[in-house]
């Protein structure tokens, strides 16, 4: 059937006239199947988004008519030491969570490239973290770490490594490093996944030559393995990096963002301003409208990255 | 090649169960908790396996409560959501994916980018602003208003998922269509689509799962508690100072079951389809 197909359509040498018309047509009917898109996107994102920069002059309060403050929302958020404190926080949140998923995701996908017998089923539960629901896979872990019943603090003290219940997410020092934790638990398996698939498309007889000529597994690891995945790993980082950036659920659900403000990133320091305490709608758009920039550049630089990689193979 | 038990080898054993403990205790943890009853979730040491299994924590999940209605009706309420989300996201986005594939038109890469940036545009940046339009429009407790809303995420993450589809298509199949007088929506719905089915059961899944799983926004845009989404719902349960543990997990194991069974049904997919175009 596919041969027939090709037979009956001549596809060059068509003429000026022909083309320009046909030209005309496409441009009509490309525009005519993506203006559902555009139209229900242009509600949903550009819509609000220039309603919020217009609001972002006013003081808002739920419920309540704007008054004009002109940049009084900007001054106050950027002279706010919480706002730059949810900064440093979102930084050190996301630098911790990327680069471990990085390393247990390579690590994992690496011990998970090899046939052995249940390699099927290890692929499969690997996967576990990312397919739960936020909401679940965060309440799961507030009762496994609860400091007075939960399942952690039995084990270790059955262990013997602890006498004291430990309250994993009340305690100041060790309330970041539980929620980064529990990001890393969901994330780890999106490198996994999209390494492993990236593993499977590197060429074996590169690896045989490379024995071959003596080569160790470090060696084959340095000079084939990592090269060769770069292009993935970089993507997979970059979107991870946006998405780790503005996730909110986790620690909205496991900390509240506490205790007292320790675990507050900027996405729950901008739901802070807009439903908590005195609420002012038009402060946390500000809040937003200054987030914007950074999360633009991110997107940017991947898709500089993106479309490279498309160049070299195309 | 077979050697067996060379160190290489029992050291990546031993990292993969190390790795499979750590996945897998929270959820079996969950499971555990979910049959228990209140004595035994509050023991000061937990039981490893529920002593007295029971379902009365799943029972109790059947009957609204004053601050939500009945867990049965606000998986109903997700499933509203999500699969209008999903019908309305992938039809435009089959639409859009077609347009960026199949036409050659001015402006054509330029909205390629603008899909891509908004897939990866972060939605917590606008549940205020869409609050706030919401409000002003009287969307917000609507069914509607929070389809629309799924739709930042829907519509960029179906079109970018079948344009990687798409392209494989040979497109003389479709011209000989045109040639025989197939009108250019005919061959979407003969040829195009046909061909494309695993993409669009892929993308159908995965827009499916992120919307049931979704939650600022739902949290966010519908506040009656007879509109609250399950993961709304559960969320709401966290009221309290000594909070019911066995149906909090009961309500998390009945809302993931779904997805993790769609998710492993779709899992060949996810790799190649989220990093369409820099995985190959």
């Amino acid at each position: 059937m596919t041969n027939l197909a090709e037979e009956v359509t001549p596809r060059p040498a068509r003429s000026r006239s022909s083309w320009q018309s046909l030209e005309r047509k496409n441009l009509l009917a490309g525009y005519a199947f993506l203006a559902p898109a555009i139209l229900v996107l242009g509600f949903i994102l550009l819509v609000p988004f220039l309603q919020a920069v217009i609001l972002s002059f006013y003081e808002k309060p739920i419920g309540a008519p704007a008054t004009f403050t002109g940049l009084k929302n900007y001054v106050d958020t950027l002279t706010d030491a919480a706002f730059w404190k949810a900064g440093a926080n979102t930084f050190i949140f996301v630098s911790v969570s990327i680069l471990t998923k990085m390393v247990i995701g390579l690590a994992v996908a690496l011990a998970l490239n090899k046939e052995f017998p249940g390699r099927g089923i290890a692929r499969v539960i690997v996967l576990l973290p990312w397919a739960l629901p936020e909401v679940t896979a965060c309440l799961g872990f507030i009762w496994l770490l609860d400091g007075n019943i939960g399942a952690l603090n039995a084990i270790l003290r059955g262990f013997g490594l602890i006498e004291q219940n430990i309250y994993y997410l009340s305690d100041a020092k060790l309330a970041m490093p539980t929620v980064i934790a529990v990001n890393i638990w969901r994330g780890f398996p999106f490198f996994t996944l999209t390494l492993l698939a990236a593993l499977q498309t590197i060429d074996e007889q590169l690896y045989e030559a490379a024995e071959l000529d003596g080569a160790s597994s470090w060696n084959k690891f340095t000079a084939i393995t990592l090269p060769s995945l770069m292009p993935v790993l970089m993507v997979t980082t970059l979107l991870s990096t946006i998405w780790t950036t503005n996730s909110f659920t986790t620690i909205f659900i496991l900390t509240g963002g506490g205790p007292s403000d320790i675990t507050t990133t900027l996405p729950l320091y901008t739901y802070a301003e807009a439903f908590k305490g005195y609420a002012n709608l038009g402060r946390a758009a500000a809040v937003a409208v200054i987030i914007m920039p950074l999360i633009i550049l991110m997107i940017t630089i991947l898709m500089r990255v993106i479309r490279k990689r498309e160049e070299i193979e195309a | 090649m077979t050697r067996k038990f060379n160190p290489e080898q029992i050291l990546r054993f031993a990292f993969l169960i190390l790795i499979l403990i750590l996945v897998l205790f929270p959820v079996y943890w969950m499971i555990n908790t979910s049959f228990k009853g209140p004595a035994e979730v509050f023991q000061r040491s937990p039981s490893f396996y529920p002593h007295k299994p029971t379902f009365d924590a799943y029972v109790r999940l059947m009957e609204p409560t004053g601050t939500r209605a009945s867990f049965p009706r606000t998986m109903l309420n997700s499933l509203i959501a999500a699969s209008g989300a999903t019908v309305l996201s992938v039809t435009i986005g089959i639409l859009a994916a077609y347009s960026l594939t199949r036409l050659r038109f001015a402006g054509r890469d330029t909205f390629s980018a603008l899909v891509f940036g908004c897939y990866v545009f972060p939605g917590i940046l606008m549940f205020i602003p869409i609050y706030i339009l919401y409000s002003n429009i009287g969307l917000l407790d609507t069914f509607t208003g929070l389809i629309i809303a799924y739709q930042i995420f829907g519509i960029p993450f179906a079109t970018w998922m079948l344009r990687s589809y798409f392209v494989t298509i040979p497109s003389a199949l479709e011209e000989a269509a045109r040639i025989d007088g197939c009108s250019r929506l005919q061959s979407i719905i003969y040829i195009v689509i046909p061909l494309a089915a695993p993409g669009i059961a892929a993308s159908t899944i995965f827009t499916f799962t992120t919307s049931w799983n979704e939650f600022l926004f739902a949290q966010v845009l519908l506040q009656k508690p007879q509109n609250q989404t399950a993961q709304v719902a559960i969320y709401s349960l966290m009221n309290g100072d000594s909070l019911p543990w066995n149906q909090l997990m009961a309500a998390s194991v009945l809302v993931g079951i779904p997805v993790v069974i769609l998710y492993f049904a779709a899992q060949r997919f996810v790799g190649g389809g989220l990093t369409a175009g820099s995985v190959k």
